[in-house]
C-alpha cells in the first residue's frame, strides 16, 4: 500500500475531512431547527397532539367551579373510537373532558406518560386510560415518539428496566427525549413517504407484524392487575380518580370481563361499555378500530356509562 | 485457523509479539462478522507503525456513510417487504408474493452485509488499517463463478484457499473437480448455520458452478461483448441467486418448497403493485450506486473524483439516512452466523 502522499494532498484531504464533518454538523443542526419550528405546522397529527398536551397540562380538578375535569388518554382506539363533541355533550355539565390520544401506545407509554403529565402540573379530577387488553399487557413502548413526548428524562432507567430495553434502545430514548428531530423521525419519515408515494397507505396494513394470539385469561389477569394497581396508585398520589376504559375490539377472548371483575374486587374501576363480540363486524374499520358508525354507537353508550360509574361513586 | 495454516505452510511469518497477534485477532472492525482478514494482509499492518493519513481517513468516513446508507435505507426498508411477505401478511405463496419476498430479501441481504462490510472497512481505515474489499457489485455477475468473485469475497477466497484447493481443486480430473466444488459449497452453506436449508442453498450454488464448469472446462467465463448479452446474463444469474436465497431465508425445507411451488400460482392484489414500486425505489437507489462503482472499478463511490463531489456524496448519504432510514431497527443479518 502506498503510504506517502505529498504535503498538498495531505492538506487537501485534511480540509475535505473538516468540510465534510462541519457540513454534517450544520445539516444535523438545521434538521433539528427545522423539525422544531416547521414540523408541528405541516403535520396535523403533531399539531393536534401538541394542542391536546397543552390542554392536558393546564387541567385543574374543577372547571369553571362546577364541572369535574376528566383527562382521557389512550391510543388509536380512543382517537377513532370516540366522538369528542358528542361525548362532551353527553356528560356535561357534570364532567368536562380533555383528551390526549396517541396512536400505537400501550401500557408503559401511559404509565410513564401520566407520570410526566402529573410532573408538568396536570391535575384532573379523573384520569381515564383507554387501552385494549392486548395493549394493557403489552411490554412494548412506542419508540421515539414516546421518549420525546411522554417520558420524563429522569424515568429513563426505570423505563429501561421495566420495558426490558437494551443499551442501544436506552441511549436512543435518551437522545429522542432531547432532540425534536430524533423524537419525530418516525413521523417525518412516514410523512415524507406519504408525500412521495400517496399509495403507500395501502401498504401500511400489510407491513405491520401480525398480532400474536392472546395468552389464556388467567395469565392476562395476572399481568393486568398489578398494572392497574400501579395506574390507580399513581392517579391517587395526585388526587385523581382512575379508571380503565376497555374499547370494543375483535380480539377473540380478550379476558376483559375477567379483568373487570378482578379489578372491582380491589376497588379499581374498569369500564366495559360493550362486552366482547357484542358489536357486529360491520362497525369495524380495519378489523380492529371502529368506523364512524361504530364510534357513534360506542360514544352513545360510553356517556351514560361514565356518568353512572363515576357520578354515583 | 488461517494463521496456523499459513504459518505452518510458511506463507506468513509468525507474529513478532503477543500484543500484535492479539490485536490482529481482536481488531474490532472485523471481530463480529468479518470481513475475514487474512494474516498475510492484516498482520504486517498490525506490526507496522501506523501514521495518520487524512486521505485514507476521508475515504473511511465516506465508506461508513455509504455503509449506513446501504443498511439503514436499503436493507431495512427492503426488510419491511421481505418480512411481511414471508410472515404471510400478503396471503399465501403465489407468483407475486414469492417474487416480491425473494427480490426484497435479495436486496435486503446485499444492502445489509455490504453495508456492514463497508462500515467495518471504513472504521478500520480511520484507524489506519486497510481491509480487503468484500463486495464488488455481486448482482452484476455474469456467471455464478463471477458472482462468487464478487459476493463475500473474504469468505469465498477463504473457502477456495483453505478448502477447495487443499481438497485438490481442479487438479485431480473432471469428476473430482465437480465433487470438490460441491463439497466446498455445501460446507460454505453449513458455515452459515446447522440447518438443511443452508445446505440446499450451498448445493444450488455448487450445482450451478459445476454446470458452468461442465460447459467451459478450466477456461475463465469471459464477459459478454454485447450490451444485451451482458444484461441478459446478469438478469439470469440474479434470478438463479434469488432462487437460492429462498432456501437461505426460509428456516424449513418444506416452507421453502411451498414458496417455490407458489411461483406457479398466479394471483393479483393491488397492494402487490404498491409493494413492488416501494421495493423498486430502494433497490434502484442501490443499483445506481453499484452502477457507478462497476463503471469506475473504485473501492467506494466517486473514489477518483475531486473532494468537492465526494463531500457532496457524503452529505447526500447522510440526508438519505436521516430522511429515509427505515422506522424499525434491526440487527445485521450476518451477526447470526
Amino acid at each position: 500500500m502506498p503510504s506517502s502522499i505529498s504535503a498538498s494532498e495531505h492538506r487537501k484531504a485534511t480540509r475535505a475531512i473538516a468540510i465534510l464533518l462541519a457540513s454534517l454538523l450544520v445539516y444535523v443542526c438545521a434538521l433539528e431547527i427545522v423539525t422544531r419550528m416547521a414540523f408541528p405546522r405541516i403535520n396535523h397529527i403533531w399539531r393536534t397532539l401538541q394542542s391536546d398536551h397543552l390542554t392536558a397540562v393546564s387541567l385543574h380538578p374543577l372547571k369553571a367551579g362546577k364541572s369535574a375535569t376528566m383527562l382521557m388518554v389512550g391510543n388509536s382506539y380512543l382517537e377513532v373510537g370516540v366522538n369528542r363533541e358528542n361525548l362532551q355533550r353527553e356528560i356535561a355539565p357534570t364532567f368536562s373532558i380533555a383528551y390526549l390520544p396517541m396512536s400505537g401506545t400501550s401500557y408503559f407509554d401511559w404509565y410513564f406518560g401520566l407520570r410526566k403529565l402529573f410532573a408538568e402540573d396536570s391535575r384532573p379530577a379523573i384520569v381515564g386510560v383507554c387501552l385494549s387488553t392486548r395493549d394493557l399487557i403489552s411490554d412494548s413502548t412506542y419508540g421515539e415518539s414516546f421518549a420525546h413526548a411522554l417520558m420524563l428524562r429522569r424515568d429513563l432507567l426505570r423505563v429501561k428496566k421495566e420495558a426490558h430495553l437494551d443499551n442501544t434502545m436506552t441511549s436512543d430514548y435518551f437522545f429522542d427525549s432531547l432532540s425534536s428531530w430524533m423524537g419525530h423521525r418516525d413521523e417525518t419519515h412516514n410523512w415524507l413517504l406519504r408525500k412521495a408515494a400517496p399509495g403507500i397507505n395501502n401498504l401500511v396494513s400489510y407491513l405491520k407484524p401480525k398480532n400474536q394470539p392472546l395468552p389464556p385469561s388467567d395469565v392476562i389477569v395476572a399481568k393486568a392487575l398489578p398494572r392497574l394497581r400501579q395506574l390507580n396508585e399513581l392517579a391517587q398520589n395526585y388526587g385523581a380518580r382512575f379508571f380503565l376504559l376497555i374499547p370494543p375490539t375483535m380480539d377473540v377472548r380478550d379476558a376483559s370481563k375477567e379483568i373487570q371483575e378482578a379489578a372491582a374486587k380491589e376497588g379499581i374501576l374498569v369500564l366495559l361499555p360493550f362486552q366482547h363480540a357484542e358489536l357486529p363486524e360491520s362497525v369495524f374499520l380495519d378489523g380492529a378500530h371502529l368506523n364512524p358508525q361504530g364510534a357513534a354507537l360506542f360514544t352513545e353508550k360510553l356517556g351514560p356509562t361514565l356518568l353512572q360509574s363515576l357520578y354515583q361513586n | 485457523m488461517a494463521y496456523i495454516v499459513d504459518v505452518y505452510h510458511r506463507k506468513v511469518e509468525p507474529a513478532k509479539s503477543l500484543v500484535g497477534y492479539a490485536l490482529f485477532i481482536s481488531l474490532f472492525p472485523h471481530l463480529i462478522a468479518g470481513p475475514i482478514q487474512r494474516p498475510s494482509h492484516l498482520l504486517p499492518q498490525v506490526q507496522k507503525e501506523r501514521t495518520w493519513d487524512p486521505a485514507k481517513a476521508f475515504d473511511g468516513l465516506i465508506l461508513i456513510l455509504e455503509g449506513l446508507f446501504r443498511k439503514v435505507v436499503i436493507a431495512d426498508n427492503c426488510a419491511l417487504i421481505a418480512n411481511a411477505v414471508f410472515a404471510g401478511n400478503f396471503g399465501g405463496p403465489n407468483t407475486m408474493t414469492v417474487l416480491l419476498g425473494t427480490y426484497a430479501f435479495a436486496w435486503q441481504i446485499y444492502g445489509d452485509f455490504s453495508g456492514y462490510s463497508r462500515i467495518a472497512r471504513g472504521s478500520a481505515q480511520l484507524l489506519g488499517f486497510h481491509f480487503m474489499v468484500n463486495f464488488r457489485q455481486p448482482y452484476f455477475a455474469e456467471s455464478l463463478q463471477d458472482f462468487w468473485r464478487r459476493w463475500h469475497i473474504s469468505l469465498s477466497t477463504w473457502l477456495r484457499d483453505y478448502l477447495y484447493i487443499p481438497l485438490g481443486g481442479n487438479r485431480l480430473g473432471r469428476v473430482r473437480t465437480y465433487v470438490n466444488l460441491m463439497l466446498t459449497m455445501l460446507l460454505g452453506g453449513l458455515w452459515h448455520g446447522a440447518n438443511w436449508t443452508f445446505v440446499v442453498w450451498g448445493g444450488i450454488h455448487g450445482v450451478g458452478l459445476a454446470t458452468e464448469r461442465l460447459f467451459v472446462g478450466k477456461r475463465e467465463i469471459t464477459p459478454s461483448s454485447s450490451f444485451l448479452g451482458r444484461w441478459a446474463r446478469r438478469i439470469f444469474i440474479f434470478n438463479v441467486v434469488c432462487l437460492a436465497w429462498i432456501f437461505f431465508r426460509i428456516t424449513s425445507f418444506s416452507g421453502a418448497w411451498e414458496q417455490i411451488v407458489g411461483l406457479m400460482n398466479w394471483q393479483w392484489n393491488p397492494a402487490y403493485w404498491t409493494a413492488l414500486v416501494f421495493l423498486a425505489c430502494y433497490a434502484m437507489a442501490l443499483f445506481v450506486v453499484d452502477l457507478q462503482l462497476e463503471a469506475s472499478h473504485g473501492e467506494h463511490v466517486f473514489a477518483s473524483y475531486p473532494y468537492g463531489l465526494r463531500i457532496l456524496t457524503g452529505i447526500a448519504f447522510c440526508a438519505l439516512i436521516t430522511l429515509f432510514g427505515a422506522n424499525q431497527e434491526s440487527a445485521f443479518i450476518y451477526f447470526r452466523f
